[in-house]
């Protein structure tokens, strides 16, 4: 899988011309620079949407292949309605979503991390750094987790070493059983096994 | 805490993206830039509407009219980055980007200076009314305005 933030190469072939895609945003304008930019890329917007209940009544009924919905709406937001999306069942529970935003508010972080969507790219955003995250998360293979009132792409997603000091439990209980087969081992060979 | 993992599932949009047919990145980038750079007239008219919306708006008097101006305050500046963002109109979007900040802290402090959102929208409009070439007078007005803004947020911490 191409890593987040890693260019795509010019002469690099892509074919999203028959995915079904579906954009919601308040802003008719916005919409519109959304859907320009897809129909670039080969890809014709099915479903344009200015509210979120209006997508949801599309989207109970209708296989869509990507949603990319703005996360500031009034009424519900795109957080809440991610958040349904999930657990909507089919047929679009695990589309791949790619959210985006002009300005995350402090209190909205959370809800950002925690509603299910498989990015969040913030505006104004590029037409390169749109497509490439289109191809991100089309080759998102992540596996879904359901945790409390969180059912999504794992967030776990970095690979390789923790910047600072590691605190991910899976990969503590990881080292520390490494730590003790290496021990066991040591002890082995030095004939002290118990 | 009980976790249910969903086994990892390829979706449609991965097993079309590699399918036959489709164009090279560098055309759909070339065609996604033109389809966009046709739409600049229409966005430099949406800054000017924006702008021309939070230009006038009453300050509230009474809490529900203060929440509902700084939600209308919050979404015209939203719209105005999505409208600017495009074009590369990077100040404008930078002052935009500046009062959802001032409104987002004025929803946790349950205070709002409105002397700051005169301050920025007097800022929107002489950065829509100045030409590209102003570098300077538009650095200008950025740099001032940050500095208002650090200072004011300086004294109040």
């Amino acid at each position: 899988m191409s890593t987040v933030g890693e260019a795509l190469r010019d002469t690099a072939i892509i074919n999203l011309t028959g995915a079904v895609t579906m954009v919601v945003d308040d802003s008719a304008f916005s919409a519109e620079i959304t859907t320009s930019a897809l129909l670039g890329f080969g890809i014709r917007t099915r479903h344009s949407c200015r509210s979120a209940p209006e997508a949801m009544q599309i989207l109970a009924e209708t296989e869509i292949d990507l949603l990319v919905i703005d996360c500031e709406m009034p009424g519900m937001d795109g957080f809440e309605m991610v958040q349904w999306l999930r657990r909507s069942g089919p047929p679009n529970a695990f589309v791949p979503v790619i959210m985006t935003a002009a300005h995350i508010r402090r209190s909205m972080v959370n809800r950002a991390r925690n509603c299910g969507a498989n990015y969040i790219v913030t505006k104004p955003f590029s037409a390169s750094s749109l497509l490439e995250r289109i191809v991100w998360v089309a080759r998102d293979n992540r596996p879904f987790l359901e945790v409390g009132e969180y059912f999504g792409p794992d967030r776990r997603f970095r690979e390789g070493q923790a910047p600072g000091e590691e605190r991910r439990s899976d990969r503590l209980r990881l080292a520390q059983f490494e730590a003790e087969k290496a021990a066991t081992a040591a002890a082995v060979a030095a004939g002290n096994a118990p | 805490m009980t976790v249910i993992t969903h086994a990892r599932r390829t979706s449609r949009l991965a097993k079309m993206i590699d399918s036959a047919g489709g164009m090279a990145v560098g055309v759909a980038l070339t065609r996604a830039r033109e389809n966009i750079a046709r739409l600049h007239g229409q966005g430099l008219e949406e800054v000017a509407r924006h702008i021309g919306e939070l230009a006038a708006l009453q300050q509230p008097t009474t809490p529900e009219a203060k929440d509902e101006s700084l939600r209308r305050i919050y979404q015209s500046a939203n719209h105005i980055i999505d409208a600017a963002g495009p074009f590369g109109l990077d100040d404008i979007c930078a002052v935009a980007s500046s009062l959802c900040d001032m409104v987002d802290r004025a929803a946790a402090e349950h205070s709002f200076d409105w002397r700051i959102l005169q301050v920025h929208i007097q800022s929107l409009q002489l950065l829509n009314t100045l030409p590209a070439e102003a570098v300077r007078q538009r650095e200008a007005v950025t740099t001032q305005l940050s500095a208002m803004v650090a200072k004011k947020f300086g004294q109040a911490g």
